[in-house]
């Protein structure tokens, strides 16, 4: 079935209504050990949207029908929309009859045209407002040919087009999840998947310790943490994804930590153990001398996030006692907690990362004895649960700013799911016990 | 598996003084050799089967030595040393459980609380014994290994075991010890010694481990 019916939507709906009044247990359950949280998705109204077969001559059939399904998965997945079943008895002519959508309760209608002039293909793509009965953009995107490694990104990024026409916000089909993948032998290398699931490639080939990836800003290279397998030498290396080449970022001495690039792409944050413990240190990705940029003598300090102005950063301390969660205005200023600590209490709270888009910083904190995904602003407030259900670690924001991608054992299997933070809604990414630290890219430009 | 030993090594000699005992050689004729019948083969000294016999044990015993079972190891020399006293193994044997005793001692791993790196009184007394080890054979290096149980995140637990590394390798230098001997080197929480999900296995999965990367130094 290409779309899910309003009844499965409703059921849904149903469903997060009751996660959350369960969760008014979890939170006055917390709330006694003085951390109070509870879960909270911000379900508006979700217009529906129909999603019209591409229009092609018989002979390039195949390729619309490819295109069709990449649209639906991603409109879908998108979750801006609800899928309108489109009835097969539907015949859809030359010109739009706006009243028989809106009949049908649609709100938006996306129809596309195949036309393929001289070997070249290209899609023409309209979004019509079917409340207003007007056309709301039209755009002509040329696509490479459907065997080609580029075919499905490009019709990823159409997809983005439409869900910004029709809300003025990025999607993220068009975007990859880089994630360590544990071999039986114990060592680990880097693997990525497209968005949807499709495509996943192993990108490393240390057999070794590697570990927390971290896509470049214009998804070209990878970061990667190296640890040989006796534990003698560490690095931070830089992969180019397409070439495979790879070059180490930062090596010598001990253990190197939890790389990640500024949001433009010119500097790179990591965690090095000195002598005298972990801290973070930045480097020009040029090259360059590194400096240590947090100053935790009572802990440790790892896997920073850097915010979208590229001053600010949160990162992972244990300056309490217990790993935390803080935020530093840049190199030398004093950090600021934005987690939930209590003394005595199970306060644990790592791996933060910052929105691409905004304010919020998302980490895992233990809850009940159970790692959570919480969400939190910048400066410490509108803390709130992001999960419930099972063990949920190490959270990346998407491109779009309201899906997460993170490792949880929900539903008895280890995996990466996604999350979408406005209406609570889940899906399975990998279903691998072995798969753990995803990183989710930026927005994916040309493919390679 | 120790009585085996014994009975088998006791057995060779036995064979070998009956078929020896056939024949009637002086006593300072060469031992016999494979291409000599045994017929006219020379006597046996007893002092030489037991030597066969005792090295055939000390043999075992640092085979179980290399494989890191120095339970059975200490207990093949032992054996030696009881059973075949004045044999050239026996006499090693004493300085082998010796050396088998400084390895453990300085294997012997240390534990820590959870999210904790600070040194334990039991920790503490673990490594006063290393540091006399230490001290008696200065060529030896130490590689402090520092692991975490599954409980916290990947990424942090390699700084956590990086700290517990440390705090081992900064006891022992302030005990004087040479930095220069020391290597520290974290798993996080990669490497479980336990794959248990329950305290008993956290509790040992929170350790440090100490590797002599080389061991022929004692």
């Amino acid at each position: 079935m290409r779309h899910r019916r309003p009844s499965a939507r409703r059921a849904g709906i149903a469903c997060f209504v009751l996660l959350v009044s369960v969760l008014g247990g979890v939170s006055r359950a917390t709330a006694q050990e003085g951390v109070r949280l509870g879960i909270t998705y911000r379900p508006g109204f979700v217009p529906a949207l129909a999603l019209t077969d591409v229009q092609t001559d018989a002979a390039f059939a195949v390729v619309a029908a490819a295109i069709d399904s990449i649209f639906a998965r991603d409109l879908d997945y998108s979750d801006r929309f609800e899928m309108l079943p489109v009835p097969d008895s539907l015949v859809v002519g030359s010109g739009i009859n706006y009243g028989l959508w809106n009949q049908l309760g649609a709100v938006w209608l996306v129809e596309g045209t195949l036309m393929v002039n001289g070997g070249q293909a290209v899609l023409r793509v309209g979004l019509h407002d079917v409340v207003y009965g007007s056309l709301k953009n039209v755009q002509a995107f040329a696509l490479p040919p459907v065997a080609s490694p580029g075919f499905r990104m490009a019709v990823h990024r159409i997809s983005d087009a439409v869900v910004e026409w029709a809300t003025g916000e990025p999607g993220m089909a068009a975007s990859r999840i880089a994630f360590s993948r544990r071999a039986p032998d114990g060592t680990s290398d880097v693997y990525v998947i497209d968005s949807d699931a499709i495509g996943i490639r192993r990108v490393t080939f240390r057999n070794a310790l590697v570990f927390s990836p971290a896509f470049s800003p214009e998804g070209t290279h990878v970061l990667y943490q190296y640890l040989s397998n006796s534990g003698d030498e560490s690095a931070i290396y830089e992969t180019e994804l397409a070439g495979g080449g790879s070059r180490a970022v930062a090596s010598g001495g001990q253990l190197y930590l939890t790389p990640t690039y500024s949001p433009d792409g010119t500097r790179i944050m990591y965690a090095h153990s000195t002598g005298r413990g972990t801290e973070i240190f930045e480097v020009e990705r040029a090259g360059g001398r590194p400096r240590a940029v947090t100053s935790t003598p009572a802990g440790d300090a790892v896997g920073p996030t850097i915010a979208r102005d590229g001053r600010r950063f949160a990162f992972t301390a244990s300056a309490v006692g217990a790993p935390q969660i803080y935020v530093q205005g840049g190199a030398g200023a004093r950090p600021q907690l934005i987690s939930r600590f209590v003394r005595g209490a199970d306060s644990y709270a790592t791996s933060p990362d910052w929105n691409p888009r905004d304010e919020q910083i998302v980490y895992q904190a233990r809850v009940q004895g159970r790692f959570q995904i919480v969400a939190v602003n910048a400066n410490g407030t509108e803390m709130h649960l992001l999960t419930a259900e099972g063990r949920n670690e190490d959270p990346s924001w998407a491109p779009d700013g309201r899906h997460v991608v993170f490792a949880s054992d929900r539903g008895g299997y280890r995996g990466l799911w996604v999350l979408d933070t406005v209406t609570g809604r889940v899906r399975n990414l990998v279903r691998n016990h072995d798969d753990r630290l995803p990183d989710w890219s930026g927005p994916l430009a040309d493919d390679e | 598996m120790r009585q085996t030993v014994r009975w088998t090594a006791l057995a060779g000699v036995l064979l070998f003084g009956m078929v020896a005992c056939g024949s009637n050689p002086p006593p300072d004729v060469e031992p016999a050799t494979d291409e000599a019948p045994p017929a006219e083969s020379p006597g046996p000294d007893p002092a030489e089967l037991a030597e066969a016999a005792a090295r055939s044990i000390c043999e075992q015993a640092a085979t179980a030595a290399r494989q890191g079972d120095y339970e059975r190891a200490r207990r093949l020399y032992n054996e030696a040393i009881s059973e075949y006293s004045g044999t050239d193994c026996a006499r090693g044997a004493g300085a082998q459980i010796a050396r088998i005793d400084a390895i453990e001692t300085i294997q012997e791993r240390i534990l820590f609380a959870f999210d904790r790196a600070e040194l334990s009184n039991e920790a503490v007394a673990i490594l006063d014994r290393k540091v006399e080890v230490l001290r008696s054979h200065p060529n030896v290096q130490l590689t402090i290994e520092g692991n975490c149980d599954e409980r916290g995140s990947i990424e942090y637990n390699f700084a956590l075991g990086m700290r517990r590394a440390m705090a081992a390798k900064n006891y022992l230098v302030g005990l004087g010890i040479a930095e220069d001997r020391l290597r520290t080197v974290s798993f996080g929480k990669e490497r479980p010694l336990d794959p248990g999900h329950n305290e008993a296995a956290w509790a040992l999965n929170r350790r440090d481990d100490f590797i002599i990367p080389n061991p022929n130094a004692l």
